[in-house]
């Protein structure tokens, strides 16, 4: 009962929460540039509209365009609700581990770049040669932090993890663990597609990524795209805010308004990594691609130094 | 009453595969028929041994000597032995056997009245009749007769399309390099012998450190050498590719197994515990294998190269999986061994059936459109359905997706070298953290392998007329890849079924079962195998599956319910509006990876060469543009050598094989009276 009850909050929460901090990365770019933004809520508003459509897709196309955002959708979702979002009602066999977190972020990346080959244009190529590269590089960087956060928890289970993390306090005074936080944010960036890896505003096909590859979806099959897109966004900043922002100020709070106080406090850090987010993008441009390797070789540096703590001997 | 059956098992197993050779050779009048009936035989065989190797590894005796004939011959013991470690190779073999065998009934059927098919046959059947001895061979030398046999059987079936001088080629530098891999493997088992006086297959006690160094090295080069590690790897993409693809997916799938079973027969039984520094070695082997085959394999074109260079990054995981066993065996942890060497071994069995459905849905691509370049297909998911979707199965798998079985082991390989991070005190730690590293990227790359090998010939429009033009598979060649794949799912998602399969073996060359490792049969738990009190992380298949799939019902499901009915129009590709978009627009195989060539130029080396013919600069009328990496390793390692000996032989012919017949005569004195001299001093 309890686990059911669990999964269904984790579900509701990353559904809710999802489409936030994209809307607050948003508004703090459009206040940095003096234009008042769209609203706080729009993404929500346009996944609906969205959803109302009908798709139009592309006569070159196959089952792989039709199937792809159902499969980035159910992927995204799935690594969403395995970061919790409160720790408070985390049932005892809790399945869910940091390396099986980004494999299944993974999944749904292999059905994006394919989808994007799909129509057999040259736009949806680029994103997804693109896409494909960028995330190899970065991936030796993330696996490797992994690693670092997992030698302070003696393990890769997430709610091992969690535990060791709320045990420290906070994460964040541990140099090693600032290293990672750092390298994570840049694997975050470039996960999700954020300047300056990739620019989610542009409206000029040669410099899309992400936009690229789905530059021929539209209609439901843009809203599932998009609600993914966002659903990954979210999973990974949970798992920033979960693992190096453990703090819960209502620890003493017990029962239903202590969880709802949790998830308060879980979407204001949330909020609060999109406005590091947002000032990241605000203050820096996109890079050149070939200068992503860079970006990705400084995540890596910062990864395994973050890791060195551990071999030092005597330690 | 079991170790009857099963000893019967593999006796019928092995005559059924010689029979289907003989049944090829009798019906060679009519190669149809002999081609349905070999194959049959074949697959008769397969299934026999898969069964009695199942039994075997379930409930079997553990040892069980077949034949143990000694003959007229000093030294030589027709000895065939099966035990757990033999049982589990055969299983994999007869698997890919039976799907394979199944695939060449309609794959070989062109060839009928072309080419001398029933020898072809005869020669297929007798390839996995030699590699089934090379698994059970309980006698050094019968091991190596076995092994050489395997050896040739596959050069012929490499050079079978020999009016192509690049197969002819390819099987040259197979030969070569393979004659050099026996010689090694020779050296090794010379001398064990001259340490043990045996050449029985067994724990060979009491060698001096200078000997179990010597024996380690030339059985790493020699296996080495047939696996394909990187640096010895050379042969393996010419030679892969040039057979055809029945024939390459039983190279790709099971041969180079054999290498990676003569390592655990030889060195890891023969010589016990490993030295220290043996494990350091395979780890760096196999990082740099897993590295240089993949960064190859992402930049091929040609499919079945493409493949071929997978096979070497695959290698590499295995080598790596080898390595941290062996680390963790002198280092006295047989629990993290026994994680390490189950997820190796787990692996070695994904990779037979991922890499066999790869190369047979690649094969029917081949035949389908004559074309093995990814530049001139495209839009095959449409003509070909159901060959395009047991290739994306396959490619997931290979990729290690979830929650296909190349996931399942590759997740087992990460946990075993978190536990030895976590449980190393040395500067050691440094090299698992690289090896974490490096097989993160190769793993990425693989998967980005994988995608344009999928978005480029499956996806898009087509960009030739074979392309558009090409018909869906027969249907044994559907089925058979399909049974591939449906093995990749299900494996990968019931692991702890592997597991059970696995646990024998393991247990016998490590002393620790690793069945602890599986939670039932629903998923993986590496905690209760650590040596410290160390939890671990857990990973549970069918959940990640039934959760997915369940997202994806309800997502189905809320479309539908806020947006109605599915309607969906169709219109063309987005052309910036000029209405002149074609299949060349598209991006190319070359593109696709080009960026990583460009990034990682100083390890590919490209030439480049733009030739453009018109008046025009900026708008020539036909524009040609080639790339030509060559391999370093070729052209810095090989290319010297070849010469090298090419020039020593030279000299030997000038100096000493001079063709004047008074030299030979005292050639002979000289040999003679050495000959006496010797044997009256000793």
């Amino acid at each position: 009962m309890k686990t059911i009850l669990y999964w269904l909050l984790q579900v509701a929460a990353a559904l809710l929460l999802a489409p936030l901090p994209i809307g607050a990365i948003r508004k703090v770019k459009a206040l940095v540039q003096k234009r008042k933004g769209a609203p706080l809520l729009q993404l929500y508003r346009d996944l609906l509209k969205l959803l109302r459509k009908s798709a139009v897709v592309s006569d070159a196309t196959s089952w792989v365009l039709r199937a792809a955002p159902f499969v980035v959708f159910a992927t995204s979702l799935f690594a969403a609700a395995m970061m919790p979002a409160t720790v408070r009602v985390l049932p005892d066999a809790f399945p869910g581990d940091l390396i099986l977190f980004f494999f299944v972020l993974a999944l749904g990346r292999f059905f994006l770049v394919l989808s994007g080959m799909d129509a057999g244009s040259s736009f949806g190529g680029m994103g997804s040669a693109r896409e494909a590269m960028i995330s190899a590089l970065v991936e030796p960087a993330m696996l490797v932090g992994l690693f670092a956060v997992g030698l302070f928890a003696k393990t890769t289970s997430i709610p091992g993890v969690l535990s060791a993390m709320t045990a420290l306090g906070f994460p964040l005074l541990q140099p090693s663990l600032l290293l990672v936080f750092l390298a994570f944010v840049l694997v975050l960036l470039a996960e999700t597609s954020r300047i300056p890896v990739d620019d989610p505003a542009t409206h000029l096909e040669l410099t899309m990524v992400h936009e690229a590859m789905v530059l021929e979806d539209s209609g439901r099959h843009l809203a599932l795209l998009e609600y993914g897109a966002a659903l990954k966004q979210y999973a990974l900043l949970a798992l920033l805010a979960d693992v190096f922002l453990p703090y819960d100020p209502f620890a003493a709070v017990p029962g239903v308004p202590g969880v709802l106080l949790a998830l308060v406090a879980f979407a204001v850090k949330l909020l609060f990594l999109s406005l590091l987010v947002g000032a990241v993008e605000a203050a820096t441009v996109k890079l050149r691609f070939f200068s992503v390797p860079n970006l990705a070789a400084i995540a890596f540096i910062l990864s395994f130094l973050g890791v060195l703590q551990f071999l030092i001997p005597g330690r | 009453m079991a170790l009857a059956q099963t000893g019967l098992g593999f006796w019928i197993s092995f005559s059924l595969y010689l029979s289907a050779a003989v049944l090829a050779l009798l019906l060679s009048r009519c190669p149809r028929a002999a081609n349905v009936a070999s194959h049959a035989a074949s697959m008769a065989g397969a299934v026999v041994g898969a069964a009695a190797s199942l039994l075997h590894l379930l409930a079997g005796p553990g040892r069980l000597v077949l034949a143990d004939l000694v003959g007229t011959v000093p030294q030589l013991e027709l000895k065939v032995v099966v035990d757990d470690l033999s049982a589990y190779f055969l299983l994999a073999l007869s698997v890919l056997v039976f799907c394979v065998s199944l695939y060449s009934v309609s794959y070989l059927a062109p060839y009928a009245g072309k080419r001398n098919l029933p020898l072809f046959d005869a020669l297929y059947a007798l390839f996995v009749l030699s590699m089934g001895l090379v698994f059970t061979a309980g006698h050094a030398v019968f091991f190596l007769i076995a092994w050489e046999i395997m050896s040739v059987l596959s050069y012929f079936l490499v050079v079978f399309e020999s009016e192509r001088e690049e197969n002819v080629r390819a099987g040259t530098i197979y030969l070569v390099m393979t004659a050099v891999g026996t010689a090694f493997l020779l050296t090794g088992i010379l001398t064990l012998y001259a340490n043990t006086g045996t050449f029985d297959l067994g724990a060979a006690a009491g060698l001096s450190p200078g000997a179990r160094t010597v024996v380690f090295l030339s059985f790493l080069v020699g296996f080495g050498i047939k696996a394909g590690v990187v640096p010895l790897h050379v042969w393996l993409p010419y030679a892969h590719p040039a057979a055809p693809a029945n024939v390459s997916a039983l190279m790709s799938g099971i041969m180079v197994k054999t290498a990676l079973y003569g390592m655990l027969r030889f060195v890891l039984v023969g010589l016990g515990v490993p030295d220290g520094w043996w494990g350091g070695a395979l780890l760096i082997l196999g990082l740099v294998t897993a590295l240089t085959g993949v960064s190859h394999a992402y930049v091929e074109s040609d499919m079945k190269r493409l493949l071929a260079y997978s096979t070497i990054e695959n290698v590499g995981i295995l080598v790596t999986g080898l390595g941290v066993a062996f680390l963790a065996l002198s280092a006295g942890r047989p629990a993290l061994a026994s994680l390490a060497l189950a997820a190796t071994l787990f692996h070695a069995f994904n990779h037979a059936m991922f890499k066999g459905a790869l190369f047979l849905g690649v094969g029917s691509v081949h035949h389908a459109t004559h074309t093995r370049n990814l530049e001139d297909l495209g839009g095959l998911v449409r003509r070909m359905p159901a060959t395009a979707v047991l290739l994306v199965g396959a490619a997931l798998a290979a990729s290690a997706m979830p929650p296909f079985n190349g996931f399942a082991s590759e997740w087992m390989t990460f946990q075993a070298l978190f536990q030895s991070l976590l449980l190393e005190k040395s500067g050691l730690g440094l090299l698992y953290v690289l090896a974490a590293a490096a097989l993160a990227l190769a793993g990425a790359l693989a998967a980005a392998t994988f995608l344009k090998l999928l978005g480029v010939g499956l996806l898009g429009r087509p960009r030739t007329p074979a392309a558009a033009e090409a018909h869906e598979a027969p249907l044994p060649e559907r089925i058979s890849g399909g049974l591939l794949v449906a093995f990749c799912l299900v494996l990968g998602l019931v692991p702890g079924a592997a597991l059970r399969v696995l646990e024998r073996p393991v247990l016998g060359l490590t002393g620790f079962s690793p069945s602890a490792v599986s939670t039932g049969w629903l998923g993986l738990d590496p905690s209760a195998l650590s040596t410290s009190p160390v939890a671990s992380g857990t990973y549970s298949p069918l959940l990640v599956a039934g959760g997915v799939a369940a997202f994806l019902l309800a997502a189905l499901a809320a479309v539908r319910l806020i947006g109605g009915r599915f309607l969906v129009r169709r219109y063309g590709t987005w052309d910036c509006g000029f209405e002149t978009i074609d299949a060349r627009m598209q991006y190319s195989a070359m593109g696709f990876s080009k960026s990583f060539q460009i990034i990682f130029r100083f390890l590919f080396r490209p030439t480049r060469e733009r030739r453009a013919e018109g008046e025009h600069l900026y708008h020539p009328d036909s524009i040609a543009y080639t790339v030509k990496s060559v391999s370093p390793f070729e052209k810095f390692l090989y290319e010297p050598l070849v010469a090298f000996v090419n020039a020593l032989s030279q000299k030997a012919k000038s100096t000493i094989q001079t063709g004047s017949l008074r030299r030979y005569l005292a050639y002979i004195l000289f040999a003679l009276l050495g000959g006496l001299v010797y044997f009256l001093v000793a």
